[in-house]
C-alpha cells in the first residue's frame, strides 16, 4: 500500500436507539482501505457489516444514535467526536423507537453537514436491489443527467448543454459495459434487467469520479453469470480509474473473487483481517474457518438432536425407516424398538475430523441400510433392494412437457418439450437462471400449474389425468419444499397445527397418535418437539425451513420437489438443511427433484443434473460431468465458470464469453447470442434450428449443434 | 392509446351501471310512484311512468344524456333547471373545502410522515383522529355556537345583488370551514399522506438518491402527485355526502339542501337527477385520476 | 430495571392506551344498551310535565354553564336558597323553532319544582322541553345507535369479507366482478345513496343501516383482497394447495381465521364508529330514528337552537355522547390496528 490509507476507521462503535435505550450494532471495529484497493467485508446477516458502512454514511433507517471512535477519509474526519460515551449496562438494549435525545442532535447535525460534501462526491454507494434503487418515474437518462449536473465540476469541458450531458452520460454508460447506451437512455427502470440497473447505478456513481465506492451486496439479487461479469467490472474499474472499493457480502465466493484484503465481521466486531490469500488459506479465527468450511464443503456438523437422546425408547426413525419396514427380521426390529442407536458423529467430531456426511449415521444396522461405498453415498436401502431385482426403476417420467405463458401481447414458452426421468431414490438436480422455467417445471410436477401438453408419470400413472380423489392420495406422496418458509408457515398457526394439517387427509386419527406423529416429524428435522407449540415468528429462519421439511415429511412422502429450499438461508444454515435432506434420502429412500440456481449447491446432493435455459433443457448428465472442463454445452460451462469458487483458474474461461444480457431469441438456438462457439463460426444452423436434446454418450444428453469436447 | 380507450370505456360502462343502480332502487321497490304523489296522467306521461319499467329506464337514460332529468313531482319545475340553479354554490363549497382541507392536511401529513414518532407527530395524529370523529352536524353546532355566542355575527341568507366581499365571505366561510375540517376527510388525508410519505421515505430509490447526495424533493414530489390525487378522488364521495348535512345546518341553498328537501317530500325525479349528477362528477374525477396515472407512471402504460 | 406488570406492559405496547380508552367506552355503551334505563330514576318515556327544561342538578355540571342565561339561572338559584333547583321556562318553549336565531327573549324563572321535592328524585342531567329526563334519554339513545350499528356490521362484514376472500383467492374474473361492484358503489356519495333509498322506501333506520353496510362492502372487501393477494404472493396459497387442503379450508381457516380474524374485529369497531356517525346524522336530518323513539341525533334535531337560548344541556350532552361513542369505537379499532401492524411487522 502506498502512502496513507484512503479510508481509515479506528475503534469505531455505533449504537442505535433513543430514549436512553441503545443497541450496540458495531463494536470497536477498525478498518483500512488503501488507494486503488478492493476490500471485502464479510459476515452473516446481522453481523454489523452493512451497519458499519451505512452508519458511517448516515444512510440507515433510524439514524445512528451514538458513536465513538474515529473515521478518516483522506485525512478528513467523517464523524464529529462525541467524546467518551458512558452507556450503562441496562441501557445496552434496543430502544422502542428512534427518538434521539436532544443532547446528541448537534453531533448528528454536524455529521450530516460533513456528509453533504462527501456523499455522492468522494464516496459513492450502490445497493443490493438495483432496480428498486432507481426512481421508477425517471428514465435512465434523467438519472444520469441528475448525477452529472451535481458533479459537472469534475468533468473537464463538460458543457452544461443537454447534448453535452447526454454525450458524457452515454460515454459513462458504455464505460461500464452497457454497449447499447443510446437506447437505454430513454428507458424506465422497470424496462431494464437487474444487471443493467446495477451497471447504471455504477455509472451514476462514476459521474462524481469518487475516491471510494461502497458496494453493499451488489450482486446478491443477480444471476450467477451476471454476477461474474459484474465482479470483473469492479476489477476493471479499479485498474482503470484507481477506484477503491469496499464490497460487503455474505458470500465468501464473491469476496475472494475480487478483493485483495478481507475483513471478517461477527456480531458487530471485526474478528479477522488479512490479505485474501492469508485469510482464505490459513484462517486464524474459528469463525472464519467455519465460514470457509461451510462454503467449500458443506461439511458442517449437524446440530445435535435437541432432545435428550435417552428419552423414549428405541430408534426415532423406525416408523419411517425403509429398512425397518422392509428387510429387517422380527428380532432386529425389536432392537430398533428398544435401544437408541449410537452415532459416530460425536466421536468423529471429538477427534477433530469434520464428520463427512457419509459417516453420519445413527443406526443399528448401518451396514444394511448404508450405501455400498463412499462413491455413491446417496443410494438408499430401497434402491439397494431395487438394484437386487436387477433394474433401476423410474419413479417420475416426464415426456414432452410444454407450457406457454401469455402476458398481453407477448407470449413465451416457459417449458419447451421437456422430457426427463427421475430414478427412484435418486436426486435430480435442476439448474438454471431466473426465467429459465425451472420453477415452472417443479410446479407442473406438483400439478399446481397446468401444462399445455405432455405427460407426467408418477409410478407409471399420469398425474395430470388423475381424478380429484386420487390426487389427494398422490399429494401425500409427492410433497414440495418452497424457497420462503415464511410463505408456507401460516404466521397465525402454531407449528404443530401446521404439521397436523398434513394428516387431515388420512382420515380420522386419534389425538395422541396425531401428537406422536407431529413430534416424531419434528425430531426428524432436529427440532425440539417443544417448538411445536410455538408460532413461526418465534423460530429462526433455519428452524422455519426445517419446520417446512417436517411439514412435508409428516405424510411419509416418496418424492420431494425442492424449489430453492435453501436460497433464502445463511450459508451455515444452508449446509445444515442440505445435510438433513441428504440424510433423509439415505434413511427414508426419498427421491428428490432439487431445483436451484446454484450449481455448486446442486452438485452436493444430485446424482444427475439437468440444465435449463429459457425453457429448454440444454444439458443433462451425471453429476461428475459438471466441471468446467467436463461440460458439453457452452451455457453449462458458463454457469460453472461463473459460480463463485475458491479455484481462481476457472475464471479465465469467462473471458471467452461476451458481456451481453440474456434475451429470449425466437427460432434457432436460444443461447446463440451469448455463445462463444456461435460467435466464432456464425453457423447458420444455430440461427435456424433449435438443436435437439440427443444422447452424446451413455447417460449424457446435450442440446447443441457443436458440443464442447468434454473432459 | 389502447389503454386510454380502455379507461374511457370503463368510465362509460360504470356510469351505465350507476344509472341502472339508481333506477333500480327507485323503481323496483314496492310502492307506486304515481300514487304516492297523486300525479296527473299528463305528468305521469312526461315522466314515462305509464310505460313498462325497462322502457322507462331506457327513456330516462336517453333524457338524462340530453341533460333532461324530468320534472319535479311536487311542483313540476324542470329538474335540470333546479340543478343548474343550485349547483354553482355547491361546487364552490365543495372545491373550496377540498382546497382548504388539502392546505391543512398536506403539511401535517408530510410532517407526520417524516417524523412519525416525534411528540408533535403523535399529537397531530391524535388531534386529527379526534377531529375527524366528530360528526359534521355536531361540529357545525359548535362552530355556530362559538361564532354566534362570541361574535354575534352570522349570515345565513345568500348575498344577493352586487358582489360585496365581506358578506360573501361570511356566507361561504363557515360551511366551507366546517366541511373541510369535519366530515372525516381531513383525517383521511393526513393519515394517507403520512403513510405515503413514510413509504416513499423508506423506499430504496430515496436511499440511493440520498447516497448520491442529490436533491430529494424532486423524487418525493414526483412520487407523491399520484397518491395525493388518488386520495382526493376517493374522498370526493365523502365530501359530496357531507354537503347534505352542512347545507342543512347552515341553511345553505345548494344541491345537498335540495336533495334533503327532495327526500323529505319524496320527490323522486329530483333526487335521481342529483344523484346522477354527483355520480358523474365523481366518475369524472376517477377518470382523470386514471388518465393522470397513465400519463405520469411509465409502468401503467403497458 | 423496574418490574412491569402485564397491564403496564399492555399499555406500553403500540395502541395500548387507545385500546384501553376505546374499550372502556365501548363497554359502557354495551352496558347501557343491555340494561336500558332500568337503574335511572326516570324512564325515557316519562314526561315530567312539571319540570320542563330543568338544568342539570349535579353541582359540577353547573359550573359548566357559561352562557349569560346560564349565569342568570345560577344567580336565581342562589337567591332561591341552597340546594334549591330552579328552572327556566321560556315563553315560547313549546314553539317548534324554539330560540332559533336572535330569539333571545329572556326566559322567565319558574316556581320551585314540587315533584322533585316530594319524590326526592333529581334530574341529574336536567330535562328537555317535554320534561323527559336527559340521562334516561341518553341511555335509551345508546341502544338506538348500538343495535343499528350491528346491522351495518352484519351487512358490511358478512358480505365484504367473503367477497374479499374470493376476489383475492380466485383472482381473475372473480376479482373483476367484485371490483366492478365496488367501483359502482364507490362512485355514489354514501349519504346521498342512503337518501335515495329512504326516498324509495319508507324511512326505517334498519333499512338505512343495511344500505350503509352495503356501501361499506367495498372498503372491507378491498382490504381483505389486498391482504390475501400479499399472502398468495408469499407462496401461501400454493403451499396450502400443496398440502391437499380443500378450497373451503384454505379460505376459511388459513386466509380468514388465522390471517384476517384481527382485521375482522378491527373493521367491526371502525364500522360501528361509522354507523353511529351516520345514524345520528340521519336522525338529525329526520330520516333516522323517529320520535318518540330516542336517538342522540334526533334529540339534537328536536332541540335545534336551544343551545343559544341557554338550555345548553339538551344539545350538549347528546353531542358529547355522540363524540365519545364514535371516538371510543374509533380508538378501539385504531389501537387494535396499530397492535396488529406491530405484531405483523415484528
Amino acid at each position: 500500500m502506498l502512502g496513507a490509507p484512503l479510508l481509515s476507521i479506528k475503534d469505531l462503535s455505533i449504537w442505535f436507539g433513543g430514549g436512553g435505550r441503545y443497541l450496540k450494532a458495531v463494536n470497536r471495529a477498525s478498518l483500512e482501505v488503501g488507494r486503488g484497493e478492493i476490500v471485502g467485508l464479510i459476515g452473516q446477516s446481522g453481523s454489523g457489516k452493512t451497519t458499519l458502512a451505512m452508519g458511517l454514511l448516515g444512510l440507515v433507517k433510524g439514524y445512528p444514535g451514538l458513536w465513538e471512535g474515529q473515521a478518516l477519509l483522506d485525512g478528513k474526519s467523517l464523524l464529529p467526536d462525541m467524546g467518551p460515551l458512558i452507556i450503562k449496562k441496562g441501557q445496552d438494549r434496543p430502544g422502542g423507537d428512534f427518538q434521539v435525545e436532544k443532547r446528541y442532535i448537534p453531533y448528528q447535525r454536524a455529521h450530516k453537514r460533513t456528509l453533504k460534501g462527501v456523499l455522492g462526491r468522494d464516496i459513492a454507494t450502490i445497493f443490493q436491489e438495483p432496480k428498486a434503487s432507481l426512481d421508477p418515474f425517471y428514465t435512465v437518462g434523467e438519472h444520469m443527467i441528475e448525477a452529472l449536473e451535481r458533479n459537472l465540476d469534475r468533468h473537464e469541458g463538460g458543457a452544461k448543454t443537454p447534448g453535452g450531458l447526454k454525450g458524457l452520460g452515454v460515454g459513462l454508460l458504455k464505460d461500464v459495459g452497457l454497449v447499447d447506451a443510446e437506447n437505454l437512455w430513454g428507458l424506465h427502470p422497470h424496462e431494464i434487467s437487474g444487471g443493467m440497473a446495477q451497471r447504471v447505478m455504477i455509472s451514476m456513481a462514476l459521474c462524481a469520479k469518487p475516491k471510494l465506492l461502497i458496494a453493499d451486496e451488489p450482486s446478491t439479487s443477480l444471476d450467477v453469470t451476471t454476477q461474474a461479469k459484474l465482479l470483473q467490472l469492479f476489477l476493471r474499474l479499479r485498474d482503470k480509474h484507481g477506484l477503491s472499493i469496499i464490497i460487503i457480502s455474505h458470500d465468501i465466493g464473491v469476496i475472494q473473487e475480487v478483493s485483495t484484503r478481507i475483513y471478517v465481521m461477527h456480531r458487530g466486531s471485526v474478528v479477522e483481517t488479512g490479505t485474501s490469500e492469508h485469510v482464505l488459506s490459513a484462517p486464524k479465527h474459528p469463525y472464519t474457518a467455519s465460514l470457509l468450511d461451510s462454503f467449500s464443503r458443506f461439511g458442517e456438523k449437524l446440530p445435535a438432536p435437541p432432545t435428550d437422546p435417552d428419552a423414549g425408547q428405541g430408534c426415532a426413525y423406525r416408523e419411517m425407516c425403509a429398512a425397518y419396514r422392509g428387510v429387517l427380521n422380527a428380532e432386529q426390529r425389536q432392537q430398533c424398538e428398544k435401544l437408541k442407536p449410537i452415532g459416530q458423529a460425536e466421536s468423529l467430531a471429538a477427534s477433530g475430523v469434520s464428520a463427512g456426511m457419509g459417516d453420519w449415521s445413527k443406526c443399528h444396522y448401518r451396514e444394511t441400510s448404508k450405501a455400498h461405498g463412499p462413491g455413491t453415498p446417496s443410494h438408499s436401502h430401497l434402491e439397494v433392494l431395487m438394484a437386487k431385482e436387477g433394474s433401476e426403476t423410474t419413479l417420475v417420467k416426464v415426456r414432452n412437457l410444454r407450457k406457454r405463458f401469455t402476458q398481453g401481447k407477448r407470449s413465451f414458452l416457459a417449458l419447451n418439450d421437456i422430457s426427463l426421468d427421475i430414478p427412484q431414490g435418486s436426486t435430480y438436480g435442476l439448474v438454471g437462471e431466473s426465467g429459465s422455467g425451472k420453477s415452472t417445471l417443479g410446479l407442473s410436477l406438483m400439478a399446481l400449474q397446468g401444462v399445455d401438453a405432455g405427460t407426467i408419470d408418477y409410478k407409471s400413472e399420469d398425474i395430470l389425468k388423475a381424478g380429484k380423489a386420487r390426487m389427494l392420495v398422490l399429494r401425500r406422496e409427492i410433497r414440495m419444499l418452497f424457497q420462503h418458509p415464511e410463505g408456507v408457515l401460516n404466521s397465525g398457526m402454531t407449528i404443530q397445527d401446521i404439521l397436523a394439517e398434513g394428516l387431515e387427509r388420512e382420515g380420522d386419527i386419534a389425538a395422541d397418535e396425531r401428537r406422536r406423529r407431529v413430534s416424531e416429524a419434528l425430531e426428524q428435522v432436529r427440532l425440539d418437539p417443544v417448538h411445536g407449540a410455538r408460532y413461526p415468528s418465534n423460530l429462526s429462519s433455519g428452524e422455519k425451513q426445517r419446520a417446512t421439511i417436517a411439514r412435508a415429511l409428516i405424510t411419509k412422502p416418496a418424492f420431494l420437489v425442492c424449489d430453492e429450499p435453501v436460497a433464502s438461508l445463511d450459508l451455515a444454515i444452508q449446509s445444515q438443511v442440505m445435510s438433513l435432506l441428504k440424510e433423509f434420502q439415505r434413511h427414508l429412500g426419498l427421491t428428490y427433484l432439487f431445483i436451484s440456481h446454484n450449481l455448486s449447491l446442486v452438485k452436493i446432493l444430485a446424482d444427475r443434473i439437468g440444465v435449463m435455459y429459457m425453457g429448454y433443457l440444454v444439458e443433462e448428465a451425471k453429476v461428475r460431468h459438471f466441471t468446467v472442463a467436463g461440460a458439453r454445452h457452452p451455457y453449462t460451462r458458463l454457469l460453472l465458470a461463473s459460480t463463485p469458487s475458491l479455484d481462481p483458474g476457472i475464471r479465465e474461461v469467462l473471458a471467452h464469453y461476451p458481456d451481453v444480457e440474456p434475451v429470449r431469441l425466437e427460432g434457432g438456438c436460444p443461447f446463440r447470442n451469448r455463445c462463444p462457439v456461435y460467435l466464432a463460426n456464425k453457423s447458420p444452423l444455430c440461427e435456424t434450428t433449435m438443436p435437439p436434446l440427443v444422447d452424446i454418450e451413455v447417460g449424457a444428453r446435450v442440446a447443441c449443434h457443436f458440443p464442447l469436447p468434454g473432459g | 392509446m389502447r389503454i386510454i380507450a380502455k379507461i374511457v370505456g370503463f368510465f362509460a360502462g360504470s356510469m351505465l351501471l350507476v344509472s341502472l343502480l339508481i333506477f333500480a332502487i327507485v323503481h323496483l321497490t314496492p310502492g307506486d310512484i304515481a300514487e304516492i304523489h297523486n300525479l296527473s296522467p299528463s305528468t305521469a306521461h312526461t315522466l314515462h311512468l305509464d310505460r313498462p319499467e325497462a322502457v322507462q329506464y331506457v327513456l330516462w337514460l336517453r333524457d338524462c344524456l340530453m341533460l333532461d332529468f324530468g320534472i319535479s313531482m311536487v311542483n313540476g319545475t324542470k329538474v335540470s333547471a333546479l340543478i343548474a340553479e343550485y349547483a354553482p354554490p355547491t361546487l364552490l363549497l365543495t372545491f373550496g373545502s377540498l382546497f382548504l382541507s388539502l392546505l391543512i392536511a398536506i403539511p401535517l401529513g408530510v410532517y407526520r410522515g417524516l417524523r412519525p414518532v416525534s411528540p408533535l407527530g403523535k399529537f397531530i395524529s391524535l388531534a386529527v383522529y379526534t377531529l375527524s370523529s366528530i360528526p359534521v352536524f355536531v361540529l357545525g353546532y359548535i362552530v355556530l355556537a362559538v361564532v354566534f355566542g362570541f361574535f354575534h355575527f352570522f349570515v345565513t341568507t345568500p348575498p344577493e345583488g352586487e358582489f360585496h366581499f365581506w358578506p360573501w365571505l361570511s356566507y361561504y366561510s363557515l360551511p366551507i370551514g366546517v366541511l373541510a375540517v369535519g366530515n372525516g376527510t381531513i383525517g383521511e388525508f393526513v393519515r394517507f399522506i403520512s403513510l405515503e410519505v413514510q413509504n416513499v421515505n423508506g423506499a430504496m430509490f430515496i436511499k440511493a438518491a440520498r447516497a448520491r447526495g442529490s436533491r430529494l424533493w424532486k423524487h418525493f414530489f414526483r412520487s407523491m402527485i399520484l397518491p395525493i390525487f388518488n386520495i382526493i378522488v376517493t374522498n370526493m364521495a365523502v365530501l359530496l355526502g357531507g354537503l347534505v348535512v352542512v347545507e342543512r345546518i347552515f341553511n345553505f341553498h345548494g344541491l345537498g339542501w335540495l336533495s334533503w328537501e327532495a327526500t323529505l317530500k319524496r320527490d323522486f325525479s329530483v333526487i335521481m337527477g342529483i344523484t346522477l349528477v354527483m355520480a358523474f362528477l365523481i366518475r369524472v374525477f376517477m377518470l382523470a385520476n386514471d388518465l393522470l396515472a397513465v400519463w405520469l407512471d411509465p409502468r401503467m402504460r403497458e | 430495571m423496574k418490574q412491569r406488570g402485564p397491564f403496564r406492559l399492555f399499555l406500553k405496547q403500540p395502541g395500548g392506551w387507545r385500546i384501553l380508552a376505546g374499550g372502556v367506552i365501548v363497554f359502557l355503551l354495551a352496558m347501557a344498551t343491555i340494561t336500558g334505563s332500568a337503574w335511572t330514576s326516570y324512564k325515557s318515556e316519562d314526561l315530567d310535565l312539571e319540570n320542563l327544561l330543568v338544568p342539570p342538578s349535579a353541582g359540577w355540571l353547573k359550573r359548566l354553564m357559561t352562557t349569560e342565561e346560564g349565569l342568570r339561572v345560577q344567580e336565581q338559584n342562589k337567591a332561591g336558597g341552597r340546594g334549591q333547583l330552579n328552572h327556566v321556562r321560556p315563553a315560547n318553549a313549546d314553539d317548534e323553532d324554539l330560540g332559533f336565531l336572535g330569539n333571545d327573549s329572556a326566559p322567565e324563572p319558574a316556581e320551585t319544582p314540587k315533584a322533585t321535592e316530594a319524590t326526592g328524585k333529581t334530574h341529574v342531567l336536567g330535562t328537555d322541553k317535554n320534561g323527559r329526563d336527559m340521562l334516561a334519554l341518553l341511555i335509551a339513545g345508546a341502544r338506538n345507535c348500538f343495535l343499528p350499528g350491528l346491522v351495518t356490521c352484519a351487512f358490511a362484514l358478512g358480505l365484504g369479507v367473503p367477497l374479499g376472500l374470493f376476489a383475492g383467492y380466485y383472482g381473475g374474473r372473480v376479482r373483476k366482478i367484485v371490483g366492478t361492484f365496488n367501483s359502482t358503489i364507490l362512485s355514489l356519495p354514501r349519504l346521498v345513496l342512503i337518501l335515495v333509498v329512504i326516498c324509495a322506501l319508507e324511512p326505517n333506520v334498519y333499512y338505512t343501516m343495511g344500505v350503509l353496510g352495503a356501501t361499506l362492502i367495498p372498503r372491507v372487501s378491498e382490504l381483505i383482497a389486498t391482504r390475501v393477494r400479499i399472502l398468495s404472493n408469499m407462496g401461501f396459497i400454493l403451499a396450502a394447495k400443496e398440502a391437499a387442503l380443500s378450497d373451503f379450508k384454505i379460505l376459511y381457516r388459513h386466509l380468514f381465521w388465522y390471517q384476517n380474524r384481527a382485521v375482522f374485529f378491527i373493521q367491526f369497531s371502525l364500522i360501528m364508529a361509522e354507523s353511529i356517525l351516520v345514524e345520528t346524522t340521519l336522525s338529525y336530518l329526520q330520516f333516522g330514528t323517529k320520535p318518540p323513539e330516542v336517538s342522540w341525533g334526533n334529540i339534537i334535531e328536536g332541540s335545534q337552537m336551544s343551545f343559544f337560548s341557554g338550555f345548553y344541556w339538551i344539545t350538549f350532552f347528546p353531542a358529547v355522547a355522540i363524540i365519545l361513542a364514535i371516538l371510543g369505537f374509533f380508538y378501539l379499532g385504531d389501537g387494535l390496528n396499530a397492535r396488529l401492524a406491530w405484531k405483523e411487522g415484528r
